[in-house]
């Protein structure tokens, strides 16, 4: 059953406070994330989307550099790989 | 001398039959036959001017044929030599043609060989780049530097309004 998307920040707000079900924010980096920078992350996504957020940090090196976070059905591409495709795209006829 | 009247009389009437003789059946015949011959000298002279002018007539003819003959040939010659050099033009223009298309269609797969090279080379090169970046970057980016991109990160998320 699909998510009511949450707009303002009352919304967010009653959403923190009755749903505290922990979900999972999938975080791709080059390196391992220290525990001070995943709770920092868990907290920038909590703010944003309400709830409470649990970050899974997976390392690949093929990322090269940055991150690459997953909720849900929602992906932020901060990865040095990306950088590289979309160079790799304009530098292409 | 005696004068034989009667010898004379018969003389004169001898030689007078003799005279009608002759006259009838010797010189009207001759005579016919001069005037037969004569007629016919004249027919042959006749007809000798007439073969003469008829031959006259015949070399002019011929000479007439002949400048008519060296006119046509002249013509047909003129005419020959004309369609000889459109011909020529013909055939010189259309190889000039096959010529430049031939030039043509080997300057369009020149062209079109070289734009494949040019893409080619174009996509070699982002390749390269693309690849030595990677490398450069994976050598490079130290665990401190790869540290302050993800800390860069995390601020600019923060700023960010992820709904």
């Amino acid at each position: 059953m699909p998510r009511r998307r949450i707009t303002s920040d009352r919304e967010k707000d009653v959403e923190a406070k009755f749903n505290t079900e922990e979900k999972t924010a999938l975080v791709v980096s080059a390196i391992q994330l220290s525990p001070f920078q995943c709770k920092e992350i868990e907290v920038v996504i909590s703010r944003h989307l309400g709830g409470k957020y649990r970050v899974e940090n997976r390392v690949d090196e093929s990322v090269i550099g940055g991150m690459y976070i997953k909720i849900g059905d929602r992906v932020i591409d901060a990865t040095l790989r990306l950088k590289i495709e979309n160079l790799k795209e304009r530098l292409l006829p | 001398m005696n004068i034989n009247i009667v010898q004379i009389l018969f003389q004169i009437v001898n030689f007078a039959v003799l005279l009608f003789l002759l006259k009838k059946y010797l010189y009207a015949p001759i005579l016919k036959i001069l005037e037969q011959r004569a007629k016919k000298i004249q027919e042959g002279l006749e007809a000798a001017e007439k073969s003469i002018i008829e031959r006259e007539k015949l070399e002019q003819d011929k000479k007439r044929l002949v400048i008519v003959a060296e006119k046509d040939a002249h013509r047909i010659l003129e005419g020959a030599r004309i369609r000889a050099q459109k011909v020529e033009r013909d055939l010189l223009e259309k190889s000039h043609q096959e010529a430049e298309k031939r030039i043509q269609k080997t300057e369009n797969i020149a062209q079109t060989r070289l734009r494949q090279m040019e893409h080619e080379l174009e996509r070699k090169f982002a390749e390269t780049v693309v690849s030595t970046t990677e490398s450069l970057l994976k050598d490079a980016l130290s665990l401190k530097e790869q540290k302050s991109i993800i800390n860069h990160q995390i601020r600019r998320l923060k700023q960010m309004k992820i709904s």
